[in-house]
């Protein structure tokens, strides 16, 4: 296709001129709703305290009158959350992107668009050891997707799996990115941390082996070392706990990335535990 | 063939009931094959016959999906000129009505876009959709698929 040419000035605001994703400060009255609701949701859940009522007034009786007053200069817009739009304002005033400043952060308490609550996945159970269901004809699915037609799966997830997705998106503060009509959440900011996004992506390469195939699965982690560790031990202090379910470590890789100040130290020793600590 | 990205899309009723706009326009996405996930229950949908997904039969080519036009494929000021293109290219399409603990699977590099929705107003009424894109064109190679105007349900 041939597209017009874009002007990047007029239309400054467009995703080729910048980009909504990874600019935290970026927000619109859709996205600043959805914030005031999430933390509303959280508090009556006893997810977070009390205390964060007040950036969730903020955002509702400060910020948001403001930013739809100033996105509506020099006219202004008496817009108030939960009532509709008055006729004076533009039509796409809770569309339209605007860039907080750090006095309307700080109203918020800092709040806004961090991570202030992330929920903790179940573990994989004996009773709850899929996320795929498990009854449905996947070999049959994947055919049909080979014939070339559109999927639709029903009854995709398992009961458990399904509640578990369902709770992190609605728990999980991880809505950065504001779009027009709707609000982003990313696999690269945070969503990976959920366990079942892991199971889920496995179960998918797994069921559907002639279109995804297999693959060495990566989850990096960094630590930094601040103080030396017990040094000249052939034990040393440990100093982090990682545990991985091992259906999910396939290979691990370390790279140490800070320079050494003693070349002859020894860089790693593995010692190789079975738990037997349920804890 | 690896995850690429995925990402919880959470969408605002009040526009699509008060001004008819809600949900992604026409694009394709820069992957090889995509897995929407619907996470909201039904009771929350005001209409079990919208609400979902339509996906065309007909995807730009894949150098411009994995290239630099991309972005210009997916910009909504550009919204009209994919309607006319699937017009002149003949384009059909399967429209998949909402239900809660649906996917819909499909070559990513369709076109496709978010049907019209009616949700209620409310947090946990929100529409919510997980999305998995698989592969990426420049380095993966997705089996040779037909590309139909054919659905198949599960």
């Amino acid at each position: 296709m041939v597209f017009p040419e874009l002007n990047t000035q007029k239309d400054k605001w467009n995703p080729i001129t910048i980009h909504g994703k990874g600019n935290y400060f970026l927000t619109s009255i859709v996205h600043l709703e959805h914030f005031l609701e999430q933390l509303t949701y959280l508090i009556d859940h006893e997810r977070i305290p009390v205390q964060f009522r007040e950036a969730v007034s903020a955002a509702k009786h400060i910020i948001i009158p403001d930013v739809a007053a100033k996105l509506n200069a020099p006219n202004g817009c008496e817009y108030r959350y939960g009532e509709p739009l008055p006729a004076q304002c533009r039509a796409d005033t809770r569309m339209v992107w605007y860039l907080l400043n750090p006095w309307m952060l700080g109203k918020m308490q800092g709040a806004f668009n961090r991570l202030t609550y992330l929920p903790t996945a179940t573990v994989l159970t004996p009773s709850n050891p899929h996320c795929l269901n498990p009854t449905l004809d996947w070999v049959s699915i994947e055919d049909a997707y080979l014939r070339g037609d559109t999927l639709v799966i029903d009854q995709l997830l398992t009961p458990h799996c399904f509640s578990e997705l369902r709770r992190l998106a609605l728990e999980g503060t991880l809505f950065y990115e504001p779009k027009s009509t709707y609000v982003g959440a990313y696999i690269d900011e945070g969503m990976s941390e959920f366990t079942w996004m892991g199971i889920l992506r496995e179960e998918f390469q797994e069921r559907f082996p002639r279109v995804l195939g297999k693959e060495v699965r990566h989850k990096p982690h960094t630590y930094v070392n601040k103080e030396p560790v017990v040094q000249h031990s052939t034990v040393s202090a440990q100093i982090a706990r990682v545990i991985v379910p091992s259906r999910l470590l396939v290979a691990s890789l370390l790279v140490w990335s800070a320079p050494s100040l003693h070349s002859p130290a020894r860089a790693l020793v593995l010692t190789h535990f079975r738990s037997t600590d349920a804890a | 063939m690896p995850l690429s990205t995925s990402w919880f899309y959470k969408y605002d009723s009040v526009e699509a009931k008060e001004r008819g706009q809600g949900g992604i326009g026409v694009h394709a996405d820069q992957a090889l094959v995509n897995i929407n996930i619907w996470l909201t229950p039904d009771s929350a949908n005001l209409d079990p016959t919208s609400g979902g997904l339509v996906v065309y039969d007909k995807a730009p080519d894949p150098a411009e999906v994995f290239g630099q036009a991309f972005d210009l494929w997916n910009n909504f000021l550009f919204a009209e000129q994919r309607l006319e293109w699937l017009r002149e290219n003949g384009a059909a399409n399967v429209t998949v009505p909402y239900r809660a603990n649906r996917a819909v699977m499909f070559d990513s590099k369709r076109l496709h876009a978010t049907d019209r929705y009616d949700f209620k107003t409310g947090y946990e009424n929100r529409r919510i959709n997980l999305t998995l894109l698989f592969g990426d064109g420049r380095i993966h190679k997705a089996p040779d698929v037909p590309m139909t105007n054919e659905y198949s349900s599960f």
